[in-house]
């Protein structure tokens, strides 16, 4: 029975004490619904992804060149490599076809590296110029050039600014089918 | 008292109705090899006393479709034919690890680089702990006498039946009991929602905490290996995704009690420690170069609500526990607990009956090849019994490979049903009903990853691009779930509009 003991001693140290049971829940149960918080920094489609990324790029070389080598660990990196985490989901949360998401998912995927790398040499205390930032400038300007190919279409903003309309006359889906139709519209079907 | 009465009370039915199927196909295993295969060839098949036996329990393991508690009559049976405590505990933890179902649910879902490492790590795991087993405890064998053979003919089907159900009749009965009970001491233990938070990537101690749930748990193998994928999508810590799988679908309380039963308390827990170790291990070992690069931590994740109280106090009654049962038992688990119970009430039927009547007696009477006087046409051919238990095995490895394609339908028939169920949760969030969508919305999330396995099942493949609309639709889907959960109109409208193209997408690059 020692194999039990056990798992009950650990289980209720991970429980924490029993008596706090019915106490934990005497209040509401928001705390069980964690909502979904997006950083404010989260692109919002796939251009805007690009955009905030070259802008976000640039100024981290920049820092990096200028030996504001605090500002861009502490600031600018994460947020780099938060977006190239971010830009195949991005994409893929649009209508661009297989070929050009690939592209983006395989320069998203350099550009994480690198931004990876910079962040730990940086972490562990060793010097990073505005250079290794240079490697892969050309996976930037591919990433321009994918965003300036793309069909707009591929990026339904007309869908946000119904969405945003129909929210300021109210917050009734009225408008709206089961199906997700949107009155008036396609739905992009 | 009432949410952790009903809670334990809902939690045992769930956990028995689930695990009722396995634990069938594992009476079926324990009998083949009883009354079939027979110790000898048992002992054959498992390379007994050679050095592949632990490898060979491994393989075996794998294929053989059963549970955690569905393991525990094939455990004692290779006890009684001998085999040692090493290839035993071996085969007894991998076997509700990996089988076809859950393999490919798991490829699809997680990255098969992690499958793989996580099936390798498991064969280390039950490699090394089984040899330093067998080398600290030698002689741990104990092999009984086999049975006298059973004339052929019907007989060796009916005795086949009375093995099961004696077996469910016997102690076997008592061990499931023991197991779901640690389902219970975890609803006791666990107020609802409170492994929320706890199993995430920048918690060091995530491992451990996921080893004291997981191993009074009981997940089957398909559980498992859904929560696995889940924790990678949601940027868990790899080092629990380990730990739930080798001891959550591997172990519970039922089969730690058998191993301390049959070999004693001191060398059980010698066992058990040197696991303990050695999966903590490897779990921290491999956290870093698992850890899934571009996946954002959710912050929280639902998976594990399973192992906690169902309900928050005041809200646990007899209704609600029927209600939430009609949800969660599939009809299938259903119709197999019905069988075991029949199984079980004809073992304990056979138990009063041996006061004056033994079916063995009849069963054994003809030890040899029966009706050898009679005239015989070229087809009626007489099968060996391990030929038979050899062909009874593979069938049900290749029934759980066939069950793939009816688990997995074709992405079109799919696509009839996600389309159902879409329907449904729009609905619900439309008309703000929390219940329907709650409902629904697992349901939805479950089809999509269903869907991208059978995809990967018939083309050999799933592509990035397929993953990510199916991984975008499913974290949509999630917000929406919890828009409605916070009631929030303004976040509704938005997600709705959101899985509405989602799914389209999805359904586009899927079937179109």
């Amino acid at each position: 029975m020692k194999p039990i003991a056990r798992t009950l001693a650990l289980l209720a140290a991970l429980a924490g004490c029993a008596d706090d049971h019915d106490h934990d829940h005497d209040h509401d149960h928001d705390h069980d619904h964690a909502a979904h918080v997006d950083p404010a920094h989260r692109p919002t489609d796939f251009p805007d992804a690009v955009d905030r990324l070259i802008a976000g790029h640039e100024a981290s070389r920049a820092a990096l060149s200028a030996g504001r080598v605090d500002e861009a660990h502490d600031e600018l990196l994460p947020i780099q490599r938060d977006l190239a985490k971010w830009l195949p989901e991005v994409a893929a949360d649009s209508d661009m076809p297989e070929g050009p998401w690939n592209r983006v998912d395989a320069l998203a995927a350099r550009l994480l590296a690198a931004y990876e790398s910079a962040l730990s040499d940086l972490d562990d205390g060793n010097a990073v110029g505005g250079d290794r930032l240079a490697a892969v400038e050309p996976d930037v300007h591919d990433l321009r050039r994918v965003r300036d190919e793309a069909d707009p279409a591929w990026f339904p903003r007309p869908r946000r600014s119904i969405e945003a309309e129909a929210t300021g006359e109210g917050t009734d889906l009225a408008g709206i089918s089961a199906e997700g139709e949107v009155a008036g519209e396609g739905a992009g079907d | 008292m009432d949410a952790i009465f009903w809670g334990g009370v809902q939690r045992l039915v769930e956990a028995l109705t689930e695990a009722a199927p396995t634990i069938l196909v594992g009476l079926v295993i324990a009998a083949i090899f009883r009354r079939l295969v027979g110790p000898e060839g048992t002992r054959r098949l498992f390379g007994a006393g050679t050095r592949w036996a632990l490898p060979r329990a491994w393989a075996i393991g794998m294929l053989l479709p059963v549970c955690s508690l569905g393991v525990i009559p094939v455990a004692r049976e290779l006890r009684r034919d001998g085999l040692s405590g090493g290839t035993i505990l071996a085969f007894a933890l991998t076997a509700p690890l990996f089988n076809p179902l859950s393999v490919l649910y798991g490829l699809s879902l997680s990255e098969p680089v992690v499958i793989f490492t996580f099936a390798l790590a498991s064969l280390l795991v039950v490699t090394a702990v089984g040899v330093a087993f067998d080398r600290v405890f030698p002689d741990n064998a104990s092999a009984e006498p086999s049975p006298p053979p059973v004339a052929y003919g019907p007989r060796r089907m009916i005795a086949l039946l009375v093995s099961a159900a004696r077996e469910l009749a016997g102690p076997t009965s008592g061990y499931i009991l023991v197991g779901l009970l640690g389902v219970v001491l975890l609803n006791v233990a666990l107020p609802a929602g409170s492994l929320m938070d706890r199993m995430e990537r920048d918690n060091p101690f995530a491992a451990l905490e996921m080893t004291a749930v997981a191993l009074p748990a009981y997940a089957t193998p398909m559980v498992a290996m859904a929560q696995l994928g889940s924790m990678f999508q949601h940027g868990n810590s790899v080092s629990a995704a380990f730990v739930l799988l080798t001891f959550g679908a591997g172990a519970n309380l039922g089969l730690l009690a058998w191993v301390a039963r049959a070999y004693g308390a001191k060398r059980s827990a010698a066992w058990l420690g040197g696991l303990l170790v050695v999966v903590v291990g490897l779990a921290y070992a491999m956290d870093a170069p698992l850890t899934p690069r571009g996946v954002e931590p959710a912050g929280h994740t639902h998976a594990f609500d399973i192992y906690c109280c169902p309900f928050h106090p005041g809200s646990g009654s007899l209704s609600a526990v029927s209600r939430e049962l009609a949800d969660e038992v599939m009809p299938h688990e259903i119709k197999a607990l019905g069988v075991l119970l029949g199984v079980g009430l004809a073992g304990l039927a056979l138990r009063r009956l041996d006061r004056r009547w033994r079916i063995e007696d009849w069963l054994e009477r003809t030890p040899g090849p029966a009706g050898a006087d009679r005239p015989r046409s070229r087809y009626d051919i007489t099968i060996p019994g391990p030929v038979l238990g050899g062909v009874g095995l593979l069938g049900l490895v290749a029934f759980s490979v066939l069950a793939c394609y009816t688990y997995y339908p074709p992405a079109d028939q799919i696509f009839d049903d996600l389309n159902i169920i879409k329907a449904e949760v729009l609905s619900a969030a439309t008309s703000g009903d929390a219940e329907h969508a709650e409902y629904f919305i697992p349901l939805y999330q479950d089809w999509v990853r269903r869907l991208q396995v059978s995809v990967y099942l018939r083309e050999g493949t799933l592509s990035r691009y397929r993953r990510m609309k199916a991984r975008v639709l499913i974290d949509k889907v999630e917000r929406l779930k919890h828009a409605i959960e916070e009631d929030d109109p303004e976040e509704v409208r938005r997600y709705f509009v959101a899985v509405t193209d989602a799914h389209r997408r999805m359904r586009t690059c899927f079937v179109e």
